[in-house]
């Protein structure tokens, strides 16, 4: 079998399995690879069960009874089995999302759920919860003549007390509607899976490099009649941060959460953090991105 | 096995699922102050993505439809293991069947208050509350394929819920389930709120204390519900209207509906409305 060498999170990825959204990567050494091949039912001990996933030592399984079963194995190996009434597109979303997150935590990454772009060199985050509008703010920017970094998920590196947001890969995530509002045709663009109808927008190009934050925004909807960017204090904007880390929920077994959380600590005395309150219902896209590029400007 | 433990609380949507809701909150509660309406996580809805989501840690919204059933059903298996006290869910979908009756499986199933009201007034307050003519609630009404948050465009903050027709929800519960179930009108709770919230907290085996009851009745007030969401807004509110507690009142059908509107309803609906005292026998509608 042919084998595929990709960057990701600047993590160097050698894989069985092609993912024509990634970027070509670096060669070795190899952080994390993916194979296809057989797959347990269940870990063998010291299991601890969460649904579809079980966490025993240094393993990890995930299983989705329509796709497949993903074993990640000593922060280094993904393997997947694929069933047959699914596809590899099935196999590629479940593993950049759901295996990548764990994938990420293991590795003591820090993964935030945010989509960042880069505004004159310096990064911007929107993060917040699924549906939100993280994707389509950095669309509408990216329409504006800004780079893309990364789409849905952010991991943040720090050096030397500055942060930065690492490049993932030149493909963002969109529904129908929210294409309709950025002036796309949906049905020009690939559905992310056969029977899930987001759909999959390439990108001609990614940051090749870290950028430094300049801000993360933290996008949420409100009773309120105008969009707004509201200023938070330092517990709101820590809390903002552990909630919005992507696959929160797991890293109590498969990460470090002292580390997590001094991280979140760190971030917050380094970085501008901000909320943008949105009325229900309303997108307003470009009135609220001319809000963003106004606040970046005044400050 | 997990112990049954679950009391679901269902309707057909705008037919008072909320403020029951509130009411067992404030019961449960017993503060001096009413439960704020953005506080119901504690009677979670089993519709809503982010409980499913919080319980797995992870985003549905990049599944398949048939990876979904299985998600949500694991996901709930988990919280029932992690719960075992009493535990009441907010539903709107119709009973799915004894062949496949997922969630409502007697694995989990304590009992069921099914919550109806005078099908005139839903076709009302549902035309509201998804910003559409009375003639498009009614026709959703009379629709036996219809589905709530079933639009595949857009992220939905809720999973799909398949309805049917209004007839066709009383149905599936009163005459297809087969457990345990506590029939309450939103009329009754209206009329005597005591008695009917009574029977309510009774079926559920809960310890009765008139006092805490009165309480409970008077922190739940239509007045109160709408003076906190004209204050703090409703987070469960359609964004297709301006309020989700709109009128609190029952049998204002007439006010909005013309008679050919109101025939088409009741032509529908004939048999249960008949059954569930919202019709005479000489057609004559009771509220």
């Amino acid at each position: 079998m042919s084998k595929y060498s990709y960057s990701i999170f600047g993590l160097n990825v050698i894989s069985d399995l092609e993912f024509p959204e990634l970027i070509s990567g670096n060669g070795h050494p190899y952080d994390l690879t993916i194979t296809e091949g057989s797959v347990p039912d269940n870990l063998s001990s010291s299991v601890e069960y969460r649904g579809n996933f079980q966490y025993a030592g240094d393993e990890f399984l995930f299983k989705s009874k329509n796709s497949g079963k993903f074993l990640l194995r000593n922060s280094e190996e993904i393997i997947f089995e694929r069933y047959k009434d699914s596809t590899y597109e099935d196999i590629r979303v479940l593993l950049l999302s759901v295996v990548i997150g764990i994938f990420l935590h293991k590795k003591e990454k820090f993964p935030l759920h945010a989509s960042a772009v880069e505004v004159n060199g310096k990064a911007i985050l929107f993060a917040g919860q699924c549906g939100i509008g993280k994707s389509t703010f950095a669309a509408g920017l990216i329409a504006r003549g800004t780079e893309l970094i990364s789409d849905d998920i952010t991991v943040i590196e720090e050096h030397s007390n500055r942060y930065f947001a690492v490049p993932s890969f030149p493909q963002v995530k969109l529904w129908p509607d929210s294409m309709g509002v950025l002036g796309f045709d949906p049905e020009k663009f690939s559905k992310l899976r056969p029977k899930v109808n987001k759909r999959q927008m390439l990108m001609d190009k990614i940051t090749e490099e870290q950028i430094e934050i300049d801000t993360i925004y933290f996008l949420a909807r409100n009773n309120i009649q105008q969009n707004k960017i509201v200023t938070l204090t330092v517990p709101q904007k820590i809390s903002l941060l552990e909630n919005n880390t992507f696959r929160i929920g797991h890293l109590k077994q498969i990460g470090n959460t002292k580390k997590h959380f001094d991280t979140c600590c760190e971030l917050v005395k380094n970085v501008k953090i901000k909320k943008i309150d949105r009325p229900h219902g309303k997108f307003e896209l470009n009135k609220t991105i001319g809000l963003i590029l106004d606040d970046l400007k005044n400050n | 096995m997990t112990k049954p433990n679950v009391y679901w609380l269902v309707s057909y949507p705008k037919s008072g699922n909320t403020w029951c809701r509130i009411f067992l909150l404030n019961y449960m509660n017993n503060n001096n102050v009413p439960v704020g309406i953005n506080e119901l996580d504690n009677i979670p809805f089993i519709s809503a993505r982010s409980f499913i989501d919080n319980l797995l840690g992870m985003d549905s919204s990049e599944l398949t439809p048939e990876e979904i059933i299985d998600f949500r059903l694991e996901a709930f298996r988990i919280f029932c293991e992690h719960n075992q006290r009493t535990i009441i869910m907010k539903v709107h979908d119709a009973f799915p069947g004894r062949q496949a009756p997922g969630f409502f499986a007697e694995d989990f199933t304590a009992g069921i208050i099914y919550i109806v009201r005078n099908p005139l007034d839903v076709a009302v307050s549902l035309a509201y509350h998804l910003g559409e003519s009375f003639d498009l609630s009614i026709r959703h009404m009379n629709d036996d394929n219809f589905y709530f948050a079933n639009d595949t465009r857009k992220f939905e903050t809720q999973f799909p819920q398949k309805l049917k027709s209004w007839s066709g929800h009383v149905n599936s519960w009163l005459k297809n389930y087969n457990g345990s179930i506590c029939l309450i009108r939103y009329e009754d709770l209206l009329d005597d709120p005591y008695n009917t919230f009574k029977k309510i907290l009774s079926f559920m085996k809960f310890e009765i204390d008139n006092e805490r009851l009165e309480k409970a009745i008077k922190l739940s007030s239509f007045h109160s519900l709408k003076e906190d969401e004209v204050k703090n807004g409703f987070r469960e509110k359609s964004s297709r209207t301006d309020f989700f507690f709109r009128e609190g009142k029952a049998g204002t059908w007439n006010k909005y509906l013309n008679s050919e509107q109101a025939n088409r309803i009741i032509n529908n609906h004939h048999d249960v409305m008949l059954q569930l005292n919202y019709l005479n026998e000489e057609n004559k509608v009771f509220v």
